[in-house]
């Protein structure tokens, strides 16, 4: 099985291989999809610009592991310097440093984007078969009891005091040790991530995957890609080799994740021909609350989110199309320490007085429903990539909201004073300072936020105007190009998007292999 | 954090000022190396001792807790600049030289000094008030150094025991990565 994994050492010279299927990226998408593709005698090759590293290479120092499993080490972000992008970049993509929460998508979601977006054949029904095969594979289940670390308990009793509907969120675990270390990959393969489920999978079947090795230009005639070439980096340094790997297939597909997509067909000159490529880019930007409570909560052990509250996860308006409450999911929060300290905006001995209370110190996350009239873009400077992300009006009123009800929450579940991720600090000692939030400032930079969750930029519809990608994932104009990853949402899922990504790419295997026959 | 802090407005001049001059003192930076410029290979000593005296003025008043260099965080930061994509490390080199320059600009009642040579109280005050200034250029360079540094000082062991974290679970060894170890050989 072992040597089905090809990594930068193995590519002493240029080389060329043939597969009937190619797959760029190895995450939700591209991971599920291959698995789903050999289990019908499909070979598969897939291929990933970031490094092989198998449960025993961690560590849970966050910073090594970072090194290990993230995009530019987290310390990308948005164009203006605002949002912090996170994304994988080792094979088995950013599902090695997520939270391992799976929802199933929305009936409504799934239903807005049939409606709006012409999208066929997603429906619920269809869906639904999927996931009731990755439930079983990736172990999926509520989280329970024991699993609920204090800051999850608070949460929960939070909600409950306010009258907000909340659940246990889906976990894909196996033998959860507790340790608290999902961002750092789980050093103890109990998270389900793509790594020890879909990839092992692939190998198991004889697929083959090689790692260190970065997707570059298709070759294609007439809409029909005959090849792609791709060059080995050296892993150790991190640059580009002089070894290339030409790979012929039948069929392409570009699963490199909702920031990689788009970018790798925009540096293929794809533009003009899909005015949509690129546009369309939601990213849940995720505000914090730090709060500091008069017990012990190490928010750092144990399971991230256990507990949320989908009470507001849709935005309501008023007859008149004004924004009234809502369109967020919110959770605990867990972060180690280095990227909490980060994240504290004050400095000094203040920000000491806030992190040497690590004990005492919680808080919550939010992740807001991209604004489907106020998506972002990804486009190129150069050769380099550059997301746009401005905070629109509505979004602007969305974050609003959220920073109230995450205080709300805090003070209900007993906190003694909450410090809001914004530049200006705004620390609030009693519910009676909830006023402070309407006069607060929200707009680009304004906010410490990371972005997890991206979407768009190969929006999935009927209108090559507006779309990239029809209902069987095919690349418009093209007759083997195919995307199965979260790029083809045409919005937000407004949950957490894997479980969402992973039953697209069964549909996704559908199609492929149809096309195959 | 004090609401009554007065925020600051860099101009459009002051702007066009300051990036002249940072243009002109990038250049010659580039010129006149320092002696130890092998050491560290994206960060320039220009760069280190702007962050080392910002580190200084952010991090807490007490012998209880390890300084920036005990904590190694010029090194370990470089060595993360060193594997991201060059626009990430320019921008982070951008933002510290901007830092070093900007008290000659700027309304802020300091000495007429670069960065590095203000006093730590003026240093303090200068972070204080551009974390909420209305330009975003000015509090993205600021903010960005601030949160990057942190992450560099609690991602150090040494930080640990003083905040009450118990470390990594399990307690494994570290594990370097071929990033870690070549990094270490190149520096040599």
């Amino acid at each position: 099985m072992k040597n089905n994994i090809i990594q930068w050492k193995d590519i002493k010279s240029n080389q060329k291989v043939a597969t009937q299927v190619c797959i760029i990226g190895t995450g939700c998408g591209g991971a599920t999809l291959g698995a789903q593709l050999v289990k019908q005698g499909i070979d598969v090759i897939l291929i990933d610009q970031g490094g092989y590293y198998p449960t025993a290479a961690f560590d849970n120092n966050e910073l090594n592991m970072a090194g290990k499993l993230s995009g530019d080490r987290n310390l990308a972000t948005s164009s203006d310097n605002g949002i912090n992008l996170m994304y994988g970049n080792n094979i088995g993509g950013a599902s090695v440093h997520y939270w391992a929460d799976s929802y199933r998508t929305p009936v409504d979601r799934l239903q807005y984007w049939e409606e709006e977006f012409g999208i066929e054949n997603h429906d619920v029904n269809r869906l639904s078969k999927y996931w009731d095969e990755l439930d079983v594979r990736l172990n999926v289940h509520p989280a329970t009891d024991a699993y609920l670390n204090p800051m999850n308990r608070l949460v929960e009793k939070g909600a409950r005091n306010l009258g907000w509907k909340g659940h246990r969120v889906p976990q894909a675990r196996k033998n959860c040790q507790k340790s608290g270390h999902c961002m750092q990959g789980c050093a103890f393969g109990a998270k389900q991530s793509q790594l020890v489920t879909h990839i092992e999978d692939i190998l198991e079947a004889g697929g083959r995957i090689y790692s260190d090795l970065k997707a570059e230009q298709l070759i294609y005639k007439n809409g029909k890609v005959e090849s792609l070439r791709s060059v080995s980096i050296d892993r150790p340094s991190g640059k580009e080799t002089s070894n290339y790997v030409e790979i012929k297939a039948s069929a392409f597909v570009v699963a490199a994740g909702g920031y990689g997509s788009s970018t790798f067909l925009l540096r293929n000159g794809l533009k003009k021909q899909l005015p949509a490529l690129g546009e369309f880019i939601g990213m849940n930007p995720s505000p914090i609350v730090h709060a500091m409570y008069p017990w012990e909560v190490n928010q750092w052990r144990n399971i991230p989110a256990g507990f949320g509250i989908d009470h507001f996860r849709l935005a309501e308006y008023d007859a008149k199309g004004n924004y009234l409450q809502g369109g967020y999911l919110l959770m605990p929060n867990q972060l180690q320490p280095a990227t909490l300290s980060a994240l504290i905006p004050v400095v000094g001995d203040e920000h000491f007085n806030w992190i040497k209370n690590l004990s005492n110190l919680g808080g919550t996350i939010g992740w807001i429903d991209d604004v489907p009239t106020e998506l972002g873009r990804i486009h190129l400077s150069g050769k380099d990539r550059k997301v746009d992300y401005k905070i629109g009006k509505t979004t602007s009123l969305i974050l609003k909201d959220l920073l109230r009800k995450q205080v709300m929450l805090n003070f209900a579940a007993g906190a003694e004073k909450v410090l809001i991720g914004n530049n200006q600090a705004t620390l609030l000692h009693s519910i009676d300072d909830l006023g402070k939030i309407d006069n607060l400032t929200i707009d680009s930079g304004s906010l410490m936020m990371a972005a997890p969750h991206p979407s768009g930029g190969c929006r999935m519809g009927k209108d090559p105007k507006i779309t990239v990608t029809n209902s069987e994932h095919k690349v418009h104009g093209f007759t083997n190009l195919f995307v199965a990853d979260s790029s083809v949402f045409p919005t937000g899922v407004s949950v957490d998007p894997s479980y969402t990504i992973m039953a697209f790419s069964y549909a996704a295997a559908d199609s492929i292999a149809e096309y195959l026959a | 954090m004090n609401a009554a802090i007065p925020t600051i407005q860099i101009s459009r001049k002051e702007l066009l000022k300051s990036s002249l001059l940072l243009g002109v003192s990038f250049s010659l930076l580039k010129c006149f190396p320092a002696s130890n410029h092998k050491k560290f290979l994206i960060l320039s000593p220009s760069n280190i001792r702007t962050l080392e005296k910002f580190m200084e003025a952010i991090l807490p008043d007490t012998d209880s807790m390890p300084n920036a260099q005990q904590a190694s965080v010029a090194r370990r930061l470089d060595e993360e600049l060193y594997f991201v994509d060059e626009s990430i490390s320019a921008d982070f080199c951008d933002a510290l030289m901007f830092v070093e320059w900007y008290p000659l600009f700027s309304d802020i009642p300091t000495s007429w000094k670069k960065f590095s040579n203000l006093s730590l109280a003026e240093r303090k005050l200068i972070i204080q008030e551009t974390c909420q200034n209305k330009s975003g250029i000015v509090r993205s360079a600021f903010s960005n150094i601030r949160m990057i540094g942190y992450l560099m000082y609690y991602g150090n062991p040494t930080t640990w025991s003083g905040i009450g974290y118990d470390g990594p679970f399990g307690g494994f060894p570290e594990k370097d990565s071929e990033q870690r170890a070549h990094y270490r050989e190149v520096i040599q």
